[in-house]
């Protein structure tokens, strides 16, 4: 969903009373708007350019602007869809290094020697470079595991690091998944980077492409979120070898009993770092 | 040292689905903060009010990191959601366009409580019926405390 082009309604509020802003916001969603910045006494809305409908405002601005809510006019305009997580990228994005043994950078940084093994990472909007607690303790999770000539399969795979140090590790039958088309164009740019292109297979979509691929995994890693974790937990579980396992992260520690609940298979580790966690479970009869 | 702060930032954004598009792609990409790291913890923040839409108010700082503080939907969006109104009644005194219950008025009260100068929930539940009355929704019934 996050690559689509969306117009962006400009309304300012007038009175700059802050119930003012809430209320346009409110009848703003309840016809399709996504999400709204609030600057002062402007009001920034957006709903994605597919689902624009110019009638629908037209009514809506009039009737807030009976109510004393906004003024008449509004500006318009299409934002178009691209990078926008470039300046952190280009700028703030730097090199980190993982239990001293990996290290994790981009193509413009300079390659650090003294590390046994590194991965490169070139983000582009997608989620994964090893900054983010969850990300890392992925990272150290897999580098304390034995992955050689292990079939591995990564969901949720945002720039595509986990399967790429899978592939680095040993692994030797690698598939990944991502739901974001941005993210499966980023991810396959990495795999290229880091000369894997023909190691590591991507698929878009969901858990529910575990179905269509008629085999199952050695090791099966997910950095996703809550939600999806405990909703397509049963689908994860399925596609796991006996004696395989199954690497979690992206919620909260206080979401752990949540996600213990939600997985049939023993647990094996727990890794904490701020408010995040991390659980391995194993696959045994 | 205190991290120096740089600015603020108002989003509403909804809760469990924020992504990089617009409003928060354009919103906080330009000040250099890592959009990705936003979207992760704002989404597990908010798992269990998923697809609300939820007020955010971030604090910028100098090394590009942020805080946070996500608050509890507006009075006016709970009221829509529940009554399932789409736009608002244009004369407000004299047409009604939904009907609500004292019930729905105390949970939105409650829901609110964190957010409102009030102790008692009575007082919120007031400001919940006034703003209900402003937009043309009628409170069915006599109030708990009539």
């Amino acid at each position: 969903m996050s690559n689509q082009d969306h117009t962006q309604v400009s309304l300012r509020i007038k009175e700059s009373i802050l119930e003012n802003s809430e209320i346009a916001s409110a009848f703003l969603t309840s016809i399709g708007y996504v999400g709204f910045v609030e600057e002062n006494e402007k009001l920034l809305a957006y709903i994605p350019v597919d689902d624009y409908d110019s009638t629908a405002l037209e009514v809506l601005i009039q009737d807030l602007t009976e109510k004393n809510i906004v003024e008449r006019e509004i500006e318009i305009q299409v934002i178009e869809d691209r990078n926008w997580n470039e300046v952190w990228e280009q700028h703030y994005f730097q090199p980190i290094a993982i239990q001293d043994r990996l290290y994790v950078r981009g193509s413009f940084h300079k390659r650090d020697k003294s590390f046994e093994d590194e991965i490169i990472i070139d983000p582009k909007m997608s989620f994964g470079t090893g900054h983010h607690q969850t990300t890392k303790m992925m990272l150290e999770s897999l580098l304390e595991a034995d992955l050689k000539n292990k079939s591995v399969m990564d969901m949720g795979t945002g720039t595509g690091i986990l399967a790429i140090y899978a592939a680095k590790a040993g692994a030797v039958d690698i598939e990944s998944v991502d739901i974001d088309d941005w993210s499966v164009e980023n991810a396959v740019e990495n795999f290229e980077l880091n000369g894997l292109k023909d190691k590591i297979k991507i698929h878009k979509g969901d858990a529910r492409i575990l179905k269509t691929l008629n085999k199952s995994f050695d090791v099966f890693i997910a950095n996703i979120n809550l939600g999806v974790l405990i909703d397509d937990m049963q689908i994860y579980c399925e596609y796991i070898n006996q004696g395989g396992e199954l690497f979690l992260s992206g919620f909260l520690q206080s979401d752990i009993p949540a996600i213990k609940a939600a997985c049939p298979l023993r647990l094996a580790d727990i890794k904490k770092d701020g408010d995040w966690s991390m659980l391995k479970f194993m696959k045994t009869n | 040292m205190a991290k120096e702060i740089t600015g603020y930032l108002k989003l509403q954004v909804k809760g469990g689905q924020a992504n990089p598009a617009p409003p928060i792609g354009p919103a906080l990409g330009s000040k250099g903060v890592n959009i990705m790291e936003f979207c992760k913890q704002f989404n597990a923040r908010t798992q269990d009010k998923m697809g609300k839409v939820l007020p955010v108010v971030l604090t910028l700082y100098s090394d590009k990191s942020f805080d946070f503080i996500i608050k509890t939907p507006p009075v006016v969006a709970q009221l829509l959601e529940v009554t399932k109104v789409k736009g608002g009644s244009s004369e407000p005194n004299r047409k009604k366009v939904a009907e609500v219950t004292w019930e729905q008025v105390k949970q939105i009260a409650e829901a609110k409580m964190p957010d409102l100068n009030c102790f008692e929930v009575e007082s919120a539940m007031r400001m919940v019926a006034g703003t209900a009355r402003s937009m043309g929704i009628e409170v069915k019934g006599q109030a708990p405390w009539a």
